[in-house]
């Protein structure tokens, strides 16, 4: 009987630790200087948000870790208490990667990706060869 | 909408244009959160043996522009998100942020302190704690020794 005991243990167990995967909300604008995104990641701080950029593929995910305080049982759940955020983009060209920042605040993520500045317009002039 | 669980993390284009359609802005797509049955914002509730505990998903919100009261046996939560300052000569490409004002109400199963209630805002999370009255706690009921005759 000990075994049975046991084993439902370890079941709610990982139903409690099991994080569940959300798709953050964005806006996403842009102005001549620069496009900026800003993710909803309730929960997240600064700590445990990553920003991973691979070519041109920039990846943005965030975890939250909340747990009960001592002493407090859930009565009624809207949304998981650990949530993983992540989301994908294809960055196009004119993007400035060196110059990406980014910050964490209330729970909201905002990235700003500068534009790459064009090189100034200039005429060729076509000689007759 | 909020926080509800896709399966994919990936570009979907057929998401894309449903959303198309959704330009009126998020704040109607609050509305209809009423039909898919979601509330906003979603708000966690837990109770220990001296009080209970609500925890309400917010994020990118001021507390100023939060409203917390108990009226008789009801908490009410009010507030508004305001949509973020955006510089001049903007184009949008994606707006799912949803803003607007909102309005939760909860039955209390119980008398609280109207002055013990404690609302903390952090990292997008409104905690707000709220201790049993004196009166729903139980009392120790000491037992006299009867005299003896």
């Amino acid at each position: 009987m000990n075994e049975t005991v046991k084993k439902n243990e370890s079941n709610t167990e990982a139903n409690v630790v099991k994080t569940r995967e959300f798709i953050p909300e964005i806006d996403l604008w842009e102005t001549d200087q620069a496009v900026v995104l800003t993710a909803d990641m309730p929960g997240v701080n600064e700590n445990n948000v990553d920003i991973d950029l691979q070519g041109n593929t920039l990846e943005i995910s965030g975890t939250t870790s909340a747990t009960l305080p001592e002493g407090f049982t859930s009565v009624h759940r809207e949304f998981p208490l650990r949530r993983r955020y992540v989301r994908q983009f294809t960055l196009g060209d004119s993007i400035d990667q060196e110059n990406i920042t980014a910050e964490m605040k209330d729970g909201v993520l905002t990235l700003t990706l500068p534009k790459v500045k064009d090189a100034t317009p200039r005429r060729i002039v076509v000689k007759r060869g | 909408m909020f926080g509800t669980l896709r399966t994919s993390a990936y570009w979907n284009p057929l998401r894309e244009l449903d959303e198309f359609g959704d330009n009126l802005g998020s704040f109607l797509r609050i509305l209809n959160d009423a039909q898919r049955q979601t509330e906003y914002p979603p708000v966690n509730t837990a109770k220990s043996d001296d009080a209970l505990l609500f925890c309400v998903e917010l994020p990118g919100i001021s507390p100023d522009d939060l409203e917390i009261s108990v009226k008789n046996d009801t908490l009410i939560l009010k507030g508004e998100r305001k949509q973020t300052k955006l510089p001049e000569n903007v184009t949008f490409q994606k707006m799912e942020r949803g803003y607007g004002s909102f309005v939760r109400t909860f039955a209390l199963p119980m008398k609280v302190a109207a002055d013990s209630i404690d609302a903390v805002y952090a990292d997008g999370i409104l905690t707000i704690k709220a201790e049993k009255a004196p009166e729903e706690k139980a009392r120790k009921i000491a037992v006299r020794q009867a005299n003896q005759e």
